[in-house]
């Protein structure tokens, strides 16, 4: 079962920023290669930081709004939100690796 | 160390490699594609490779490029006896990216508190070999790496690698495809910077903003004479390539250009033939005792380093 979850507009306030715990926003479409191309990488990580770090998608084409909010001008966009606010962001394909050194910041004591 | 087991039966290692010979040139076949959209279960599920090793085929083949890696895989396969576990020449293999002298990272990072959490990654890589590795040390090294990625801009790209081998294999099969990818990336960007021809920072500016031009041109061309949903691929290159020819001094750029891209390529095709070779080394070291033995059984240990 995928550790992403997907969230729209109207959920996007409780599951995101009134999160208690920093949450990585995956800004994708359905039709871009690289957002599919992640995904395995996103899961991973996900598993990973379960519990430190919370995952979510967006599909901006389902949530223009929401993208529009966030200056999202390409696919996937990555946007780290810890107590509401977006403390990091990155684009583009990304490998395991990338995650790793993005997220540990953010992560736990290494538990 | 995992549940997969090589073909189960010879003639399944034979029907893989009729499967992969049939599907052609690896660039344009099943196997790359589906390693990118991340679904290659099929190499491990119905053929029994570790998931790791099968991530690795088709990052070891000829990712995106157009050389042939039909005879590499062969000679990997009949390399390896029905039954055996290859999740430890995934991992040997991986370590190539740190230790090969000529390419391995180990010769990006320079000796230094960097280099040696570096290398405490690849002492649990190594020790990942024998023995399962608690998910605690794998994330200890990773935090630890993270930590320093800062300290020296110039081996961004190789901590990222070094990070990408920090995962258990047996939980992150990916990672594999990750540092092979990273790796290529890091030979090829050499290999650019290298050229006899490097374009200046100006000339690439400009080269870029022309073929941004071009495609932009190209696409209005094309739009005049039908929807913009129905211009295809083929059309649209054929008419970039008309506009660039129509121009002799754009053109000039993109024939340098060219000419350093298949530069370039002839560079990545030296480093893949020679990581291709070892290996195929590595897996007959490994299988040997085995391949010779009449009645197939395998040495506990004959994959440990």
């Amino acid at each position: 079962m995928s550790k992403l979850k997907d969230v729209t507009t109207e959920a996007f306030e409780a599951e995101v920023l009134r999160s208690t715990i920093p949450v990585l926003v995956d800004f994708h479409a359905v039709w871009c290669g690289p957002c599919k191309a992640s995904a395995p990488a996103l899961e991973d990580a996900a598993r990973e930081f379960d519990g430190e770090i919370a995952f979510v998608k967006v599909d901006v084409d389902q949530e223009p709004t929401l993208a529009q909010q966030y200056d999202v001008q390409g696919v996937p966009t990555f946007i780290i939100i810890k107590d509401g606010q977006p403390v990091e962001r990155f684009q583009g394909m990304v490998s395991r690796g990338k995650l790793a050194t993005v997220l540990e910041p953010f992560a736990g004591a290494g538990e | 160390m995992s549940i997969y087991q090589a073909f189960g039966y010879a003639a399944k290692r034979a029907a893989l490699i009729a499967d992969i010979r049939e599907k052609g040139p690896i660039y344009q076949a099943w196997l790359t594609r589906a390693s990118v959209e991340g679904d290659i279960s099929i190499l491990s599920d119905d053929y029994g490779l570790h998931p790791a090793l099968a991530r690795l085929l088709p990052a070891l083949g000829a990712f995106g490029e157009a050389e042939d890696a039909t005879g590499f895989y062969e000679a990997l396969l009949n390399a390896i006896p029905v039954g055996a576990e290859t999740g430890a020449l995934a991992r040997q293999t991986l370590l190539l990216a740190w230790k090969d002298p000529v390419y391995g990272r180990a010769n990006v990072i320079k000796p230094g508190p960097l280099h040696a959490v570096c290398k405490g990654v690849v002492d649990l890589v190594t020790q990942s070999i024998d023995k399962p590795i608690d998910k605690k040390a794998w994330r200890a090294t990773r935090t630890a790496l993270a930590a320093m990625r800062n300290a020296d801009a110039s081996t961004e790209r190789a901590v990222d690698l070094v990070m990408s081998l920090a995962w258990d294999l047996e939980q992150a099969p990916g990672a594999a495809h990750d540092v092979i990818t990273a790796w290529s990336a890091a030979v090829n960007i050499e290999a650019d910077a290298s050229d006899e021809d490097c374009f200046s920072d100006a000339e690439n500016e400009t080269f870029q903003a022309e073929m941004n031009k071009i495609n932009e041109e190209a696409m209005e061309a094309l739009s005049e004479t039908q929807s913009l949903d129905s211009i295809g691929v083929e059309a649209f290159l054929a008419e970039v390539e008309r506009v660039w020819a129509a121009d002799p001094v754009r053109n000039a750029l993109k024939q340098r250009s060219m000419a350093r891209r298949a530069r370039s390529n002839a560079k990545m095709a030296v480093w893949r033939a020679a990581i291709q070779q070892q290996v195929l080394d590595l897996a007959a070291a490994a299988f040997r005792s085995r391949n010779a033995s009449p009645s197939g059984a395998q040495p506990a240990q004959s994959l440990s380093r």
